[in-house]
């Protein structure tokens, strides 16, 4: 198209794009190009120039190769692990006739309401050395009070906390399956097996392949679960970094094992994106049915699936309403294996003092603050990325997925290396060690989603609305504001609430950034399970733990159940 | 008045609009008739300004608009989506560039019960949210936004394509009586023939980026300039070299038998008429019964042609039945 000459409405338009622009571009690289960077520079560059002297170092070290090898078989066990029980849960709630479907959804959703350090630790309380459940067994029976632990407990406890995924990805793509496929098939006389496996099950595969690959990432960057759970028998490279990072000798050691860590991961989700490219299915139907939901005709395996779809709902249910129960408990019961005489006292004990309070005040505050940042700025950068579709913000787009491509620890070692002394790109204030680096990192790991998401709502806002409202004489600023920016608020605050859920108990991210004075929740309840921590401390985490739930339901309920409802017009 | 003038619109290489040339009047129904992809709607909105020509200019009133930014150009424009702003209510819809242009509030007030009245949309409807309209009901809100800024010129950009049948009827009658009673310009996109020949003062009936024939409704049927034209509004019969030599055989007209002709099926009679016409023996092959009207499909030598009888009770033609179809040489469409 021809652009002659430039009236005032377009010099206006081409001054703010300049403007943004800019500030995105410098945004850009001094917290997401800078300090990764500077991870490379710092792993291989010291006092006497380039040396590969700490890389070899950690490939000639047993224990980072062992916390390697483990971080691997946890990815690659967890991806098998989670998609059965994923693949499993999602079929007894959306395709087959089970009774109290509706009931079992409930129940496997509760994982998502607990989150991943809340999880961690009811475990821990449950079926740690101290555990209740170990107590109680060990009242009446020998056994090694250290049974959960290792491989198997990390494996475990991820599994059930990852199966949420498949709940939300998967539900759809099966109740998208045209029911006169099914039925057609039936008319073939093909066996109700052979329809799940030939014509269920392979519709389902893209999103299988979308979900792996975030379980796959989630194994080999899991940080909460191998620390609190694994012992020294199974450590995995993310604890290995958080423990080398906390002290000034050993730091280049963690900054080299990061970068190997996000070097593993850029090639992992090119493998699997690769993979998942090869297989895409859609439906031909030109007028689709409902699926109806398959009762299972063999009466024998009708049984079993119903006994392992409560047996799994329990697994998944059993935390959660644990870590309630442990809330009203004294702590002379809980450590004496027995429920007792329930009491308020622990929430007294957090809801009166303001320095028990603290933790969930920072939490919250934290993950507001950045969540509200992240949302405005992606809702400037997703406008300029929809407006202006050219090579220079097609590489932006790339440069903010970065957070999602790098692990959290990177991230922050990054911010945390990068920004210990003054540098010009921040016009020389230092970060490490202040209040501001964690918001710093918060936003920056919300990067990806709420750009993706916001940029699909942009994309989904009809064109024709922008141009009658040019038409009709609105400025660009009245139309953003009066016409597209109400549209794209629905989507927008959904985004808000979930990436406000996924921070409130962060550890991952939150351990390595975090202000000593301004404990987040998830530091504080990963630090009530080490055996050193003072028992009444313990059953306050029980209460953050409740608080998170609580305010985790609440946001399922509003930006899942809203999603479902107020579709971006 | 409007005058496209050697205008030409590019998309990067491809060519979309090639020199075009087309006058509109004052007052007139102006309709961009053609196949979809044709180029019709790149032209109206070079019009409104959304799009600006490569080469040529625009003239309003003989004012040069090539370039004049869109909102300056006092052209209303209804969307094929009614681009109705969905967060608003229809009343916010109406009276939102008025709001924004600063109107005093009496005044918008007045517009906006004028256009309801205009559109027939009641004050119950004003409060809802566009979302709650039906189809048609939506396409009035998008009328009255338009009309509410008193533009000089409407433009219509296939805007009864997402209603039914009976509604775009309906419509087309109220958009029809919106012209005369405001005596405004419409500009009206379709790739509907029945709708652009129904509603049109003039039509232009575009083909891969040119127009292939401007003219009234009549013109562009009954004369129709091009192969494509012809074929694409109403329905004609192929007729073959050999039946044009016996057309030629009853000497009222030498037509060309090497080119390629045409006859409209309104065009073929069975009923004799008074001036002296080609007389073609046919034996009826097939009857498709439509309610108002049957077409027949007759076997003519080795020919098909079809024609379409009104079912007054005069033509029941069974398969079978020998006829005389009477063609007038006059009416041969040749390219």
């Amino acid at each position: 198209m021809n652009t002659k000459k430039m009236d005032g409405y377009q010099v206006r338009k081409y001054l703010q794009t300049v403007v943004l622009a800019a500030v995105v571009l410098w945004a850009v690289i001094a917290f997401l190009v800078y300090p990764n960077f500077n991870i490379l520079k710092t792993s291989f560059v010291g006092k006497n120039g380039f040396s590969l002297d700490a890389f070899y170092r950690i490939l000639n070290s047993e224990r980072a190769i062992t916390s390697f090898r483990n971080s691997f078989l946890l990815a690659v066990t967890l991806s098998i692990t989670v998609n059965i029980v994923g693949v499993f849960i999602t079929l007894v709630t959306e395709y087959f006739d089970i009774k109290g479907a509706k009931f079992l959804k409930a129940c496997y959703l509760a994982t998502f309401i607990c989150g991943g350090i809340v999880l961690v630790t009811a475990y821990k309380f449950m079926y740690g050395a101290d555990g209740i459940f170990t107590n109680v067994i060990a009242h009446f029976l020998p056994i090694n009070k250290e049974w959960f632990g290792g491989f198997g407990a990390v494996l475990f406890t991820l599994t059930f906390s990852r199966t949420t995924n498949h709940l939300m990805f998967l539900s759809n793509a099966i109740r998208s399956i045209d029911n006169q496929t099914i039925e057609a098939a039936q008319c073939m006389g093909v066996s109700q097996f052979k329809i799940l496996w030939k014509i269920v099950l392979p519709t389902l595969r893209p999103n299988l392949f979308a979900v792996t690959i975030l379980v796959f990432l989630y194994g080999f960057n899991a940080l909460a679960a191998p620390l609190v759970l694994g012992g020294e028998e199974f450590q995995t490279i993310n604890p290995l970094i958080l423990s080398f990072s906390q002290t000034l000798t050993t730091r280049n050691y963690a900054a080299i094992m990061a970068m190997i860590l996000g070097f593993l991961t850029i090639i992992l989700i090119a493998v699997l994106n690769h993979i998942e490219k090869k297989g895409n299915y859609m439906s031909v139907s030109k007028v689709k049915t409902k699926l109806r939901k398959q009762k299972i005709q063999n009466p024998i395996v009708n049984v079993i699936v119903h006994i392992l779809a409560y047996l799994i709902a329990a697994i998944n249910l059993i935390p959660a309403i644990m870590i309630v129960i442990f809330s009203f408990m004294s702590v002379d019961n809980f450590y004496a294996g027995k429920i007792g005489k329930l009491t308020l006292n622990n929430y007294l004990q957090v809801f009166s003092s303001s320095y028990v309070f603290r933790p969930i005040l920072v939490s919250i505050g934290y993950s507001a603050l950045g969540v509200i940042i992240a949302a405005a700025l992606m809702l400037m950068v997703g406008r300029l990325i929809q407006k202006h579709k050219n090579p220079a913000t097609t590489f932006l787009e790339y440069v903010l997925h970065i957070p999602w491509f790098l692990p959290g620890t990177m991230i922050a070692l990054g911010l945390v290396m990068t920004y210990d002394i003054a540098r010009p790109i921040l016009f020389n204030q230092i970060l490490t060690g202040t209040m501001s680096i964690m918001l710093v990192g918060y936003i920056i790991v919300k990067i990806p989603f709420t750009l993706r998401m916001i940029k699909a709502a942009y994309y989904g806002v009809d064109n024709s609305l922008e141009e009658a409202a040019r038409n009709l004489g609105i400025s660009s600023f009245v139309t953003f504001f009066k016409i597209i920016l109400p549209i794209v608020i629905p989507a927008t605050v959904s985004v808000m609430l979930i990436n406000f859920a996924s921070l409130l108990g962060d550890y991952n991210l939150s351990v390595f950034l975090f202000h000593p004075i301004y404990q987040p929740l998830g530091v504080v309840i990963r630090n009530a399970t080490n055996p050193t921590a003072n028992p009444d401390s313990k059953m306050l985490t029980f209460v953050y733990a409740v608080v998170i739930m609580i305010i985790n339901t609440a946001v399922a309920k509003i930006a899942y159940g809203s999603a479902g409802s107020k579709k971006v017009r | 008045m409007i005058q496209f003038q050697d205008v030409e619109i590019r998309y990067q290489d491809f060519v979309a609009i090639h020199d075009l040339n087309l006058t509109i009047h004052d007052g007139e129904f102006f309709t961009f008739l053609g196949p979809s992809g044709c180029g019709k709607t790149t032209t109206l909105r070079a019009l409104v300004g959304f799009n600006v020509p490569s080469k040529g200019k625009i003239y309003l009133d003989g004012e040069d608009i090539t370039n004049k930014p869109i909102e300056k150009r006092g052209i209303g424009m209804v969307f094929q989506s009614y681009a109705l702003f969905p967060t608003m209510t229809v009343e916010e819809n109406i009276t939102f560039a008025l709001k924004q242009r600063k109107i005093a509030k009496p005044e918008i007030e007045k517009r906006l019960a004028d256009m309801a009245e205009i559109v027939n949309l009641t004050k119950e409807q004003l409060k809802k949210r566009v979302d709650e309209l039906s189809g048609g009901q939506q396409q009035r809100v998008a009328i009255a936004r338009a009309l509410a800024l008193s533009p000089k010129i409407l433009a219509l950009d296939e805007p009864l394509s997402n209603l039914d049948a009976k509604l775009r009827r309906q419509l087309r009658l109220e958009l029809k009586r919106l012209q005369t009673d405001f005596g405004i310009t419409v500009i009206y996109v379709t790739h509907d023939q029945e709708e652009a020949l129904t509603l049109s003062d003039n039509i232009a009936v575009f083909n891969n980026g040119y127009v292939e024939q401007t003219g009234s409704p009549k013109e562009i049927y009954n004369h129709s300039q091009t192969e494509f034209v012809c074929n694409f509004i109403g329905d004609a019969n192929l007729v073959t070299p050999e039946l044009i030599e016996k057309i030629n055989q009853c000497g009222l007209k030498k037509l060309d038998k090497s080119r390629k002709s045409y006859v409209r099926t309104n065009k073929i009679s069975t009923i004799k008429p008074d001036f002296l016409t080609a007389e073609l023996e046919a034996e009826v092959i097939a009857v498709e019964y439509y309610g108002v009207y049957s077409k027949y499909t007759y076997q003519v030598e080795s020919d098909k042609l079809y024609n379409i009888e009104k079912e007054n009770g005069r033509f029941d033609y069974q398969i079978g039945d020998k006829v005389k179809l009477y063609i007038n040489p006059e009416d041969i469409l040749q390219y």
